[in-house]
């Protein structure tokens, strides 16, 4: 089950990557391969294999960044000398982004 | 410190990067929930920050570390297709939305990017911190063929891109609380816009329909992010 799961999910990458090389897309492969898992499964039904998977690998999405966090503490010295205009741009940056989405999103919906 | 030959040979395959990121993650995990789920130690902190302290005071390089968790990065990929399973499941959730989430998610990918910029730029950051910076919105396995394309630091642009996940996981709830924005809806696909898969993860906690809704958005925002970035780079530099 776990492995039918494993191949659908694969083979709907593989096939993104694939539009995506030919077509030289800037969209990477994986988000190709997502909506095409999406739309395919709009017609006909959801296997409960790909179901399964999902769900586990969903909940544990946190491991895969996990070689992109460490390497926030190995980034070159010059870089992390300016550690105040990174803080700034991620700290700042995001709470000022997230307000104005939020004000704009609530004053579209009215909920 | 040094090491019987064997160990040393071990530390040097892709095995062992692939073990303490996953032993990193799960002693993280271990803490965030002995602390009740507190955004502050979220798994992906706390476990990178272990395996950061680990690789400085063993004779392992960051090199081999990252060379080794590669495998990791390429799965990532597959786990952003299986993000179309919840996004089919709560399809529902999303009647009525389309037009404001659509809109919501445009202008996100104009003001993220220009806020981070823009604060960057007044602490003194230069050209390849802001460029680097740009990115910071999209989910890892975009950004990273996105930072490719205008130039920016991979490296510093998919650390980065954590790290604002987590950032916004965190700010996010106390925000939505601030302004009153109680649908859990809504506030999925913010999280998902602008904290992509760690906001993603946030979402399953509050409801599955919130984590389906951030999981879509996340998809959105990066194939937006894809054709705006490069033109405001452009623009820009």
């Amino acid at each position: 089950m776990v492995i039918r799961g494993l191949v659908l999910l694969f083979g709907f990458q593989m096939l993104g990557e694939f539009v995506s090389r030919s077509f030289g897309l800037v969209i990477p492969g994986s988000v190709i391969g997502l909506m095409l898992l999406f739309v395919t499964f709009l017609f006909i039904p959801l296997p409960e294999s790909v179901k399964v998977v999902s769900d586990h690998l969903i909940r544990y999405l946190g491991v895969f960044f996990m070689p992109a966090g460490v390497g926030l503490f190995y980034l070159p010295q010059e870089i992390l000398g300016q550690w105040p205009a990174l803080l700034a741009g991620m700290v700042l940056g995001t709470a000022v982004a997230i307000l104005i989405c939020a004000l704009l999103l609530k004053w579209m919906t009215k909920l | 410190m040094t090491f019987d030959p064997a160990i040393q040979e071990i530390l040097e395959t892709p095995l062992f990067s692939v073990f303490i990121t996953l032993l990193g993650f799960q002693l993280g995990f271990m803490a965030y929930e002995r602390v009740g789920r507190k955004v502050w130690m979220h798994p992906v902190l706390a476990g990178s920050f272990l395996v950061a302290g680990f690789i400085a005071i063993t004779p392992m390089e960051f090199e081999t570390y990252k060379q080794g968790s590669t495998l990791l990065v390429y799965f990532l990929g597959t786990v952003s297709v299986a993000l179309a399973v919840p996004l089919r499941l709560e399809l529902k959730a999303l009647r009525g939305l389309v037009i404001p989430a659509s809109l919501m998610i445009i202008v996100a990918s104009v003001i993220a990017p220009l806020s981070a910029l823009g604060f960057a730029w007044l602490f003194g950051g230069d050209t390849e911190i802001l460029v680097s910076m740009m990115t910071k919105t999209v989910t890892s396995p975009m950004a990273y063929g996105i930072a490719e394309s205008i130039g920016g630091i991979v490296a510093l642009s998919t650390a980065i891109t954590v790290f604002t996940g987590v950032v916004g996981a965190l700010l996010g709830p106390p925000i939505f609380k601030w302004v009153g924005l109680s649908d859990d809806r809504l506030q999925g696909l913010l999280l998902g816009t602008l904290a992509h898969g760690v906001g993603t993860m946030r979402g399953f906690e509050i409801s599955v329909r919130c984590g389906a809704l951030a999981g879509l958005s996340m998809g959105i925002t990066g194939t937006v992010s894809a054709f705006v970035l490069p033109y405001m780079h452009s623009l820009l530099f």
